[in-house]
C-alpha cells in the first residue's frame, strides 16, 4: 500500500461518462463499465518570485505552477487543488516520468514568460527566490469497452480533469 | 475640435466639476493601485488573493474586458450611424469567442501541446513547416495590433478634449503621453484590482446613463418614433435608407466581423475561456458572454438614443457621431456623474490600451528580436528590446493617428484592424487544425491575400461593391489558401500525423494505436493488477 495525495473535486467521473455514453444509440453495442482507478502524478509547485520593477526596487509575489506527467505538459495554475490523503494499493499508482528536478525547470521556463507579461514593465527577467513542491495524484478511471459483435476487449483511461479518453501503454 | 464647439453644442458651458473629478479618479485609481502593490507582500497573500477571486467577479471582469475600452466611443458611434442596423454586430461582439472555443480551441490545444508552441507564430511555424509564414504572421499580427493601438488612442484623445477643453490634437499627444506613463508605471500597480473597479463603475455609470437617456427621448416607443421620423429606415435592421437590404454580403460581413473574427485570434480566445482548475470556472465564459451581450447591446442602443436626440450631425461636436457618448453624458446626467462617466471611460481605454502596447511591445521584442533578429540574445537583452519597442511602437501610433486613413471614424477603424487579422489568420488556423492538406504556399497565400484585401477594400471597393471588407478578405483569403495548396507540394508526413493526433480527441472511440511518446504508461504485470484478470488488449 502507497500514501498519496489525491486531486479532489475533479470534474470528470466515471459515472458521467457511463452516463453519456448510455444515451448513445450509435455505441450500443459496446459495454463499458468503470474497473478500477490508477493515481498519476503532477508536479505543483509554489514559487516565491523575485520582480526586479526598477533598477533599486524589486517585489515579491507568490505563483503556482505545475507538471502533468500522464500528458507530459506543463502548466499553470490559479490555485492550489484541493487534495486528500489516501491510501492505494502499489500498483494504483503510476511511475514517476521525471525527477523532481526536470519537473521544476520545465514549469519554471513555462511559467517564466506569463510573470513577465502579467507583471508588465518589469526592469529583469524575473528570479525564482525559492520554491515548495507538491506531489499530488489525478485520478485516472481505467474503463473497460467490450464490443459484443467482435467480442473484443479494449482498455482505456478517462482522465478526471480534461475528460479526455486516452490508450494505455503496455511496455 | 475645440471645446468651444462642445460648448456650442451641449448648449450650456462644461462644469468645472468634471477635470476636477477626472484628476481626483485617477489619483484615486493610483492610490488603490499602489495599495494593492504594497499589501502583495509575499506568496500567502496573493494566493489568498488568487482565492477569494469568486466565478461571477471574474466573469464580470471579463464580460467588460471582452467589449474593450475603445468600444465605449466606438459602438454608440456605429450606433448613431446605422440604427437598429448596428445591432447586426451585437451578437458576435460577445458569443464569437464562445462559438470559437468550441471549434478551434480542443485541437489548437493539443496539437500546439504536443508541439511545445507557445504563440500563435510558433503554431504556424510548425504547422506550416516554415520560418517564413511565421515571420509574416507576426507582422501582420504587429500591424493589426497597432490599428487596435490608436483605435484606443483616438477614443481617449477625444473623450479628454470633451472633460478638458483642450483641441482634439493636443488631447491626443497628451493622452499617448498618459498611456505611456501609465505603461510604465504597470510594474509597480496590482491591476487586476484597478481594472475591476473601473469596469465596475463603468457598467454602474452604463446603468444609469441608459435608462436617463432613453426615458428622455420618451422610451423605446419614442426612440423607434424618432428613428423613423429621421428616417424610415433607422428603426430597421435594414439601416439608413434601407441600403442594407440590397446588400447582404454587407449584413454577412457585419455580424461576422466578430463572430468569426474571434477564430482568426485565438490568443485572445485561449486567454478568456482555457481556464481549466476549478469546475466553478467552467461558469466564467457563459456568464461573461452574457453579460457582456448586453453591455454591448445597450452601448449601440445609446448610440440609436443619441441618433434622436442630436438627429443631425451638425449639431454634434466637429461634426462627428464619435462624440455620441460624451454628449449623451454631458446633456442627460447631473455633472458629477456624467464626470465619472467619463472618467470610468478614459480609465477602461488607458487600460486597453496599455495591455496592447505591452502585447505590441513582447511580440517585437520576443518574436521578432528573439525569434529572428538574435536568435542567442540572453533574457536580459530582450526585456531591454522589448521596452524599447513599447515606448517607439507607442509613439508611432500616435503619429499615425494623424494620417487622414485614420480619421474615417473609430468604429470603422477597429473594423480595419480587425479586417487585417482575422480574414488572413482564420485559414491558416482552422484549415491547419482540421484540412492537412493545407501548405506552406498556401498559407503565405492566405497571409497576404487576407492583409492585403482587409487592409485596401475598406478605402477602395467597399462603397462600390456593397462588400464588407471583413467578408471580402474572408473569402478571397479561403479560396487562395485552398487553390494554393492544392497546386503544391503535400505537407511533410509529420505534419499529417500531428493533424491526425489533434483530432483524435473528438473520435477516441474509435481506437487505433498511438505511437506518440505520451500518455498513460505501465509494465504489464502493473496493467494485470489494476485490471484484476488477464488483458484482451489494451
Amino acid at each position: 500500500m502507497k500514501t498519496i495525495h489525491v486531486i479532489t473535486g475533479v470534474r470528470f467521473k466515471p459515472e458521467h461518462f457511463l452516463e453519456r455514453m448510455a444515451k448513445s444509440k450509435k455505441l450500443s453495442h459496446l459495454e463499458i463499465s468503470h474497473v478500477n482507478t490508477i493515481y498519476s502524478l503532477c508536479w505543483v509547485f509554489q514559487f516565491r518570485v523575485a520582480l526586479p520593477v526598477t533598477k533599486k526596487t524589486t517585489r515579491y509575489a507568490g505563483y503556482y505552477g505545475g507538471f502533468e506527467e500522464s500528458s507530459m505538459v506543463p502548466g499553470k495554475l490559479r490555485f492550489l487543488p484541493a487534495f486528500e490523503e489516501r491510501e492505494v494499493e502499489d500498483s494504483q499508482v503510476l511511475a514517476d516520468k521525471l525527477t523532481e528536478e526536470e519537473a521544476l525547470r520545465l514549469t519554471w521556463e513555462y511559467n517564466k514568460m506569463d510573470i513577465i507579461r502579467k507583471f508588465r514593465s518589469l526592469n529583469a527577467p524575473p528570479q525564482r527566490e525559492s520554491y515548495r513542491t507538491e506531489r499530488l495524484y489525478k485520478p485516472l478511471y481505467v474503463m473497460r469497452f467490450y464490443n459484443k459483435d467482435v467480442q473484443e476487449t479494449k482498455y482505456k483511461v478517462l482522465d478526471s480533469l480534461s475528460g479526455d479518453l486516452e490508450d494505455i501503454l503496455v511496455q | 475640435m475645440s471645446i468651444n464647439d462642445l460648448e456650442a453644442a451641449i448648449g450650456f458651458e462644461i462644469p468645472l466639476i468634471i477635470p476636477i473629478i477626472l484628476i481626483l479618479y485617477m489619483a484615486a485609481m493610483l492610490l488603490i493601485g499602489l495599495w494593492a502593490a504594497k499589501k502583495v507582500k509575499n506568496a500567502e497573500d496573493w494566493f489568498v488573493g488568487g482565492r477569494e477571486m469568486g466565478p461571477w467577479i471574474t466573469a464580470l471582469a471579463h464580460g467588460s474586458s471582452s467589449v474593450g475600452g475603445g468600444m465605449y466611443i466606438a459602438a454608440p458611434q456605429f450606433g448613431w450611424e446605422g440604427g437598429a442596423s448596428s445591432l447586426w454586430a451585437a451578437p458576435g461582439d460577445v458569443f464569437g469567442p464562445l462559438l470559437n472555443f468550441g471549434i478551434i480551441a480542443r485541437r489548437m490545444r493539443r496539437y500546439t501541446e504536443h508541439t511545445k508552441s507557445l504563440t500563435i507564430p510558433d503554431f504556424f511555424g510548425h504547422r506550416y513547416y516554415s520560418r517564413g509564414v511565421k515571420l509574416l504572421s507576426v507582422i501582420i499580427l504587429l500591424v493589426a495590433m497597432v490599428i487596435s493601438l490608436i483605435v484606443e488612442y483616438l477614443a481617449m484623445g477625444l473623450l479628454l478634449a470633451c472633460i478638458t477643453g483642450w483641441s482634439f490634437e493636443v488631447s491626443l499627444v497628451v493622452s499617448c503621453g498618459v498611456i505611456l506613463i501609465y505603461t510604465g508605471a504597470g510594474g509597480y500597480l496590482a491591476v487586476a484590482y484597478t481594472d475591476f473597479i473601473q469596469s465596475l463603475l463603468m457598467i454602474v455609470g452604463l446603468a444609469i446613463l441608459i435608462p436617463v437617456s432613453l426615458a428622455s427621448v420618451g422610451g423605446f416607443t419614442g426612440m423607434n418614433a424618432g428613428l423613423y421620423a429621421i428616417n424610415p429606415g433607422l428603426p430597421t435592421m435594414w439601416g439608413e435608407d434601407f441600403m442594407l437590404k440590397g446588400a447582404p454580403l454587407m449584413i454577412a460581413g457585419t455580424a461576422l466581423v466578430y463572430f468569426v473574427g474571434y477564430m482568426g485570434q485565438p490568443h485572445l480566445v485561449i486567454k478568456t475561456v482555457a481556464i481549466k482548475d476549478e469546475k466553478s470556472i467552467r461558469l466564467v465564459p457563459l456568464i461573461g458572454g452574457i453579460f457582456g451581450f448586453f453591455l454591448s447591446f445597450g452601448l449601440y442602443m445609446l448610440g440609436m438614443v443619441g441618433r434622436v436626440a442630436f438627429p443631425d450631425v451638425s449639431m454634434l461636436p466637429g461634426g462627428s457621431a464619435e462624440y455620441v457618448l460624451p454628449m449623451l453624458a454631458l446633456t442627460k446626467l447631473p455633472p458629477v456623474l456624467a464626470g465619472l462617466l467619463l472618467a470610468c471611460a478614459c480609465s477602461a481605454i488607458m487600460s486597453t490600451a496599455s495591455a496592447l502596447l505591452l502585447v505590441v511591445g513582447s511580440s517585437a521584442g520576443s518574436d521578432l528580436y528573439h525569434g529572428f533578429i538574435n536568435k542567442n540574445a540572453s533574457e536580459a537583452q530582450v526585456m531591454k528590446v522589448t521596452k524599447l519597442a513599447t515606448y517607439i511602437l507607442g509613439v508611432v501610433s500616435m503619429v499615425l493617428c494623424f494620417l487622414p486613413m485614420f480619421q474615417v471614424g473609430i468604429y470603422q477603424v477597429t473594423w480595419v484592424a480587425w479586417s487585417i487579422l482575422s480574414p488572413a489568420f482564420i485559414p491558416l488556423i482552422v484549415g491547419g487544425l482540421y484540412w492537412k492538406r493545407g501548405t506552406k504556399e498556401g498559407a503565405y497565400a492566405s497571409l497576404i491575400v487576407g492583409s492585403v484585401v482587409g487592409f485596401s477594400w475598406y478605402y477602395l471597393l467597399q462603397e462600390k461593391t456593397q462588400i464588407h471588407t471583413f467578408f471580402a478578405a474572408l473569402v478571397l483569403a479561403i479560396v487562395a489558401y485552398i487553390i494554393v495548396s492544392l497546386m503544391t507540394k503535400k505537407p511533410p508526413q509529420d505534419v499529417d500525423n500531428l493533424v491526425d493526433y489533434a483530432k483524435k480527441f473528438e473520435d477516441t472511440d474509435t481506437g487505433g494505436s498511438r505511437t506518440v511518446n505520451i500518455g498513460v504508461q505501465m509494465s504489464r504485470e502493473q496493467f494485470e493488477a489494476v485490471i484484476g484478470a488477464s488483458p484482451a488488449m489494451a
